[in-house]
């Protein structure tokens, strides 16, 4: 792939379990964060339970009751990521704002409760519904502002919110957009929660990325967003740019539908991509956010890719704090990786302790600084799709 | 005795749970292993189907995978595991 | 603009020679039956064992790729640098209910992985990449609002950053009992399904055919020659106006000029 002109990123926030903000989640994830628990949202009826992430300190905004809980979470990290960029809704008129917003339960028919009164013949309240139709991600976020661009909702699962990111960087780039609000959402659901049990891939305690011990993956929920913007629209509106988008790589393995390909081909793609993209090699990388589920599955095949391509580059595993959020993940796990940039600090990898010798890496195991320019976010999805993105630190 | 109705409902539902198209009950082998390119070519997201269809036409539960590798061998080792804990 | 190359469609009246016989007649008229896509010719393409795995949704996806590549003059052979982009409004949602089923029906405990990993809405595209044995880009859109418009935006961003030389680009969805019965609650016309694919290219690598198209936001006032109303013809669906797009497509090659629109967003077609 041919070089590709920077992006700039003018905000980055996020929301999860460590924190309803990036510079809460930051502080907490540093200070050693807090384990998974077990659901509130919805009862568990698996015979062991499962404890998840859900994200904490959050109420709705007014008037957002109509929405489901993923576009609840969606709107207070967009609203979050314009006030942190001192950016108010009337400085984006006339400009043409793109959504672009990576999701996997937020786009889908979930209609349990509804459905179990339809097989019974029962009343058919249709709110369910309602909530449904409006609640669409991207056109939900782009209604309630108002914004005139593109509004896209990508279903890639697992990869969704990188690859949102990567595509909504090509529509700055392609004159398409002035800004884009970029990123995903996830709110954990019941049908995942039983959909990932059943699978067999959810861990009954903490979740411990690439660790010998590690038991499988406890799911999470929440929202990041990137605010992208083109040159002209940063100088419009005065602002500062903490970190820039550079290359986006994505590639589907052809191999299986639930496992990834054990010598990682669609991941090597989807990095090499993205570096050419970037034009960069794979020793400008300062630091990797790793996807890290801490599945049996996932991790070796991260492993093989970063022994053959970044064997002493440090890598990063959030999600012990995070949980798997699904859609979200590969978004929230960017804005991660913004503020990694910008604070130049990483934070430990949560859960980890023992170096499996079957992988033969090891996460950054306690918080350490780093001066890195650049640094690679990498997603693995279900399906075998592999997405990786490139951000580079704004004032390098 | 009860081992031949076991064998025979496992691979009645196999087949339809499974939706092995190209199969009849008559074609399963016993001792044929379930997995792989020499056997009945199952994967590894059938291994969990089927540990969900163990619970539900058996009662019997497969907690992990852990516990299940041996059971899951063959059909004859599969029908052993649910006999011995029905 | 970006060239279509080649289309293929697995609708309820058939393929895309249906489609033109059917706009060849006066006033095109609904089906006498339920909007139902009968996959079975699927089997010329692929082997009926292979097909095990493959649902509903993912046996139209698969039916109406195959054509549009045939279409295109590709078969056995593939395009290079292909890329994969499926837009839908509902997604897979015969195994989606197929997997509430299951919780309902045998409880949580029992739910089926098989049905749930079925119904993650990026699998039809992933088994098309795996079915093409093509490792490569491939993303999915899900949205009600201008899924098809917003699908053909990123199949042109995909092209013009060189991403890829080639872009599948379908649309799906799927009807069900739930989906019919809360239309008809809703006062809806009968809900249909259907998958209409279209090869792409950067018109300089185009691959015989004539046909360009372009997203664009309509102008003011602009009247819009559509071709169909794709609801009298497959039923009303989320990506209804992959229908409308194709039958302009086959409008616009017999030398009628004519648009395609969806929710006020406008695809133009025109002769190269």
């Amino acid at each position: 792939m041919r070089p590709v002109s920077p992006v700039a990123v003018l905000g980055a926030e996020c929301i999860c379990a460590a924190g309803p903000t990036l510079d809460t989640c930051m502080e907490s994830m540093l200070q050693g964060g807090h384990g998974p628990a077990s659901p509130t949202l919805f009862a568990c009826e698996q015979p062991e339970p499962f404890p998840v992430f859900e994200a904490a300190d959050f109420t709705p905004g007014p008037g957002e009751d109509k929405y489901s809980r993923t576009v609840q979470l969606l709107l207070h990290t967009t609203r979050m990521a314009f006030a942190k960029a001192g950016i108010t809704p009337d400085a984006l008129e006339g400009l043409r704002v793109g959504v672009c917003i990576g999701t996997s339960v937020g786009a889908s028919l979930n209609f349990l409760d509804y459905y179990k009164r339809q097989k019974q013949n029962g009343d058919l309240e249709l709110a369910a519904i309602h909530t449904y139709v409006r609640s669409n991600p991207a056109t939900a976020l782009a209604r309630r502002y108002g914004f005139t661009g593109p509004a896209q909702a990508v279903v890639n699962a697992c990869s969704s919110g990188t690859d949102a990111i990567g595509m909504g960087a090509a529509w700055v780039r392609q004159n398409l957009c002035d800004l884009v609000v970029a990123g995903g959402a996830d709110e954990l659901s019941e049908i995942s929660y039983n959909g990932f049990a059943r699978l067999m891939i959810t861990s009954p305690e903490q979740c411990r990325p690439f660790d010998k011990n590690r038991k499988g993956l406890n799911l999470g929920e929440g929202a990041g967003v990137l605010l992208l913007a083109s040159e002209r629209t940063v100088a419009k509106l005065r602002g500062s740019v903490p970190a820039q988008v550079l290359g986006y790589g994505t590639c589907s393995d052809a191999h299986h539908l639930t496992a990834p390909h054990p010598e990682a081909f669609g991941l090597e793609r989807a990095v090499n991509d993205a570096l050419a993209q970037s034009g960069l090699g794979c020793g400008d990388i300062g630091f990797i956010n790793v996807h890290g589920t801490g599945t049996a599955n996932n991790d070796p095949v991260e492993g093989f890719l970063l022994k053959k391509l970044f064997k002493d580059t440090p890598f990063v595993a959030t999600k012990g704090y995070t949980g798997h959020t699904l859609g979200a993940a590969g978004a929230m796990e960017a804005v991660l990786t913004v503020a990694g940039l910008e604070q130049g600090i990483l934070p430990a990898c949560h859960g980890f302790s023992e170096t499996d010798p079957n992988i033969g890496l090891a996460p950054v195991a306690r918080a350490t600084k780093t001066s890195a320019r650049f640094a690679l976010s990498q997603s693995l999805a279900f399906g075998g799709n592999n997405s990786a993105i490139v951000l580079k630190r704004g004032d390098a | 005795m009860r081992e031949m109705n076991i064998k025979e409902k496992l691979k009645e539902v196999l087949i339809s749970d499974l939706n092995l198209v190209d199969v009849t009950p008559e074609e399963i082998r016993d001792d044929e292993p379930l997995f792989g390119d020499d056997g009945l070519g199952l994967d590894s997201l059938d291994a969990v189907e089927i540990i969900v269809i163990v619970q539900k036409h058996f009662g019997v539960e497969i907690r992990n995978m852990e516990e299940g590798k041996d059971a899951l061998r063959s059909l004859v080792s599969l029908a052993k595991f649910i006999e011995e804990r029905q | 603009m970006i060239s279509l190359s080649g289309m293929g469609l697995a609708a309820p009246f058939g393929g895309l020679k249906e489609l033109r016989a059917a706009l060849d007649t006066d006033a095109p008229s609904a089906p006498d039956h339920k909007y139902r896509v009968d996959t079975t010719s699927l089997t010329e393409f692929v082997p009926a064992r292979r097909l095990r795995r493959v649902d509903h949704f993912t046996s139209m996806t698969l039916l109406a790729a195959y054509r549009a590549l045939y279409d295109a003059g590709y078969g056995e052979t593939l395009p290079e640098r292909m890329g994969i982009v499926l837009c839908t409004g509902y997604g897979p949602s015969e195994t989606t209910f197929d997997f509430l089923d299951s919780i309902i029906d045998f409880g949580a405990g029992c739910a089926s992985p098989l049905a749930f990993s079925h119904s993650v809405h990026n699998i039809p595209a992933a088994m098309l990449a795996m079915f093409l044995k093509t490792p490569c880009p491939c993303t999915t859109l899900c949205q009600l609002h201008r899924p098809v418009f917003t699908g053909l935006l990123t199949a042109q961003t995909w092209l013009s950053e060189e991403r890829v030389d080639t872009v599948l680009l379908g649309a799906v969805d799927e009807t069900t009992p739930l989906l019919e019965h809360t239309s008809n609650q809703l006062g809806r016309n009968p809900v249909g399904e259907g998958a209409a694919f279209f090869v792409l290219q950067r018109q300089e690598e185009r691959t015989g055919r004539t046909i360009r198209l372009a997203p664009a936001e309509a102008p003011k006032g602009l009247a819009a020659r559509e071709v169909l109303q794709p609801k009298v013809l497959c039923g009303d669906m989320p990506v209804g106006a992959a229908f409308a797009l194709a039958a302009t497509a086959v409008r616009v090659e017999a030398g009628i000029a004519a648009e395609c629109m969806e929710h006020g967003a406008l695809i133009r077609v025109e002769q190269a």
